[in-house]
């Protein structure tokens, strides 16, 4: 599929009430596909990442999701020693917020040595095939 | 719609209280606020209570009607407020908002948070609820990691360095010596700020406010009834709120809140007051960039310069601008939910002269910044000395 089209599994332009309050469950099925999609003003054309129900550059509610390039450069990042008891077991670990090629940003695990990180290092998304949603996104160096 | 005036205060030690419950914190200090004030119980229209989480913390929702029940004030219309760390800020909001249109004649503004019932991990955990669940907490993002974020990005925007952090966290500690109500009675130095295990890099343990327990009181009535109570009377000059994305990545700049400069300068306006003319500040330093960006955000150092000035002893009690002279949440302890309040009890006090040893001399006017989440909701207030 070339990024920046419709993803037609999820596409509802027929019906936008429907996408509206879809947004999110938009963003989910993607990504538990291994995609990574926004939502596309169909007014002034900005895709926004995650996927929003109201434009933010115009306002417009007429949107459609598109999956978007799942590569981006990373703006900055923490490791955390001290976890919620999900992630207990898995302190420390790395998160990160990069910055893809269309300028959304999305915050990620990151699967990269913490000496390795630096500003606007070329990273691109993986995803846990061991997890559900949003929790599958992870940053690895494409550098 | 009417000026108003705060007249009376009140708090509870901040610490791991014990087996307590918040509604018998907030009565506490509602009681001293009242005693303060010299209001009686039956003058008290309406109850507001910032908490955060008493769901999480106590098991118990619908909080804010257990304080007129603990009071003694049945049948008194109470609120709970909820804007993660800006529930306290938010319930003196509402409070002023209830007496400035009229509906209300004496309101108590009340906050709490019982927090030490449970382990860290778990604390952490319900703090962490206050960001995006979906795009952040879900991959584990903490509220020491979304700071963290914001840190690191100063850091590589301005130069700001572990000892500019450490040295809000010893200036706070510094504070806190001379508030008997403080969590922590001890001075630390920055190297053991930087030297402390790291909680998310590159914040360690000692820039990070503690777990507290505590709770907070303030009497709020129209301006023109100040004198029929005892309490001396603090005006306020104005408040101002603002909202930002949940998620942290939704926001192009990461080195600072546009909700801090939204509320600040909205409430500056709304005064017709200047930075400048700020004798005396109390900013929400969860962690101690927090302070850094709030002093540059509030507009009372350039951008960047908020790290470099606290250094240089700036922001001290005998600084040119004293910046949390209770201690901050830093030092004199973070109950979330009566933080906010906490902030507003320790200005007014300032303002009538009643701080006790660390009184400011000549304050005048001074402000607070209340923040919620990683900065998605901002509170401001701005108070005068009264007559
Ligand atoms: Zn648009």
């Amino acid at each position: 599929m070339e990024v920046g089209q419709p993803l037609s599994v999820i596409f509802w332009r027929e019906v936008t009430k429907i996408q509206i309050e879809h947004v999110v469950e938009a963003y989910e099925k993607a990504i538990n596909e291994d995609k990574i999609v926004g939502t596309k003003c169909l007014e002034c054309k900005h895709v926004a990442v995650p996927p929003r129900p109201i434009c933010r550059k115009c306002g417009s509610s007429d949107i459609e999701i598109v999956e978007v390039d799942p590569n981006g450069e990373l703006i900055t990042w923490t490791v955390i020693f001290v976890g919620p008891p999900t992630y207990e077991d898995r302190a420390p670990y790395i998160v990160g917020i990069v910055e893809l090629e269309n300028g959304e940003r999305l915050t990620g695990l990151v699967d990269i040595p913490a000496n390795e990180l630096k500003y606007k290092m070329k990273v691109s998304a993986t995803f846990d095939p061991e997890v559900k949603n949003a929790a599958r996104l992870i940053w690895k160096s494409s550098e | 719609m009417r000026d108003v005036a705060i007249i009376g205060t009140g708090m509870t030690k901040f610490g791991n209280l014990g087996r307590v419950t918040s509604r018998e914190l907030v009565t506490s200090a509602a009681l001293e606020a009242m005693n303060d004030a010299g209001v009686e119980r039956g003058d008290i229209d309406a109850v507001y209570l910032g908490e955060l989480s008493g769901d999480i913390f106590e098991h118990q929702m619908h909080a804010a009607p257990g304080i007129p029940d603990y009071l003694g004030l049945e049948n008194t219309p109470s609120t709970r407020v909820e804007a993660a760390c800006a529930s306290g800020g938010l319930s003196v909001m509402h409070s002023i908002m209830a007496v400035a249109g009229g509906f209300y004649d004496v309101v108590l503004a009340t906050g709490a948070e019982k927090m030490t019932n449970l382990p860290t991990a778990h604390v952490t955990e319900a703090l962490s609820m206050c960001a995006d669940d979906i795009y952040e907490v879900s991959l584990g993002v903490t509220f020491p990691g979304a700071f963290a974020m914001m840190a690191r990005a100063h850091e590589m925007e301005y130069g700001t360095t572990p000892e500019m952090r450490a040295a809000v966290a010893v200036k706070n500690h510094k504070n806190a010596m001379d508030n008997p109500n403080a969590q922590f009675h001890k001075e630390i130095t920055i190297e053991k700020v930087v030297n402390s295990i790291m909680v998310a890099d590159p914040l360690t343990l000692y820039d990070c406010s503690p777990i507290t327990d505590g709770a907070a009181a303030v009497v709020v009535v129209p301006w023109e009834d100040r004198h029929k109570y005892e309490g001396p009377a603090v005006k306020v000059r104005s408040f101002a709120q603002a909202s930002d994305t949940m998620s942290l990545h939704d926001r192009p700049v990461l080195t600072g809140f546009k909700t801090t400069q939204i509320a600040a300068r909205n409430a500056f306006e709304r005064a017709q007051l200047q930075p400048k003319d700020i004798d005396i500040v109390e900013v929400h330093d969860c962690f101690t960039i927090a302070e850094i960006m709030a002093i540059e955000d509030m507009g009372f150092f350039k951008k960047g310069e908020g790290g470099k000035v606290t250094l240089d002893g700036v922001t001290a009690r005998d600084g040119q601008i004293p910046v949390n002279v209770s201690g901050g949440l830093k030092a004199k302890g973070h109950p979330i939910g009566a933080s906010g309040v906490a902030q507003v009890v320790e200005i007014t006090n300032q303002l009538r002269d009643r701080a006790g040893p660390r009184q400011v001399p000549d304050v005048n006017i001074g402000m607070t910044q209340n923040l919620g989440g990683s900065g998605s909701t901002i509170v401001c207030h701005i108070l005068e000395r009264g007559d």
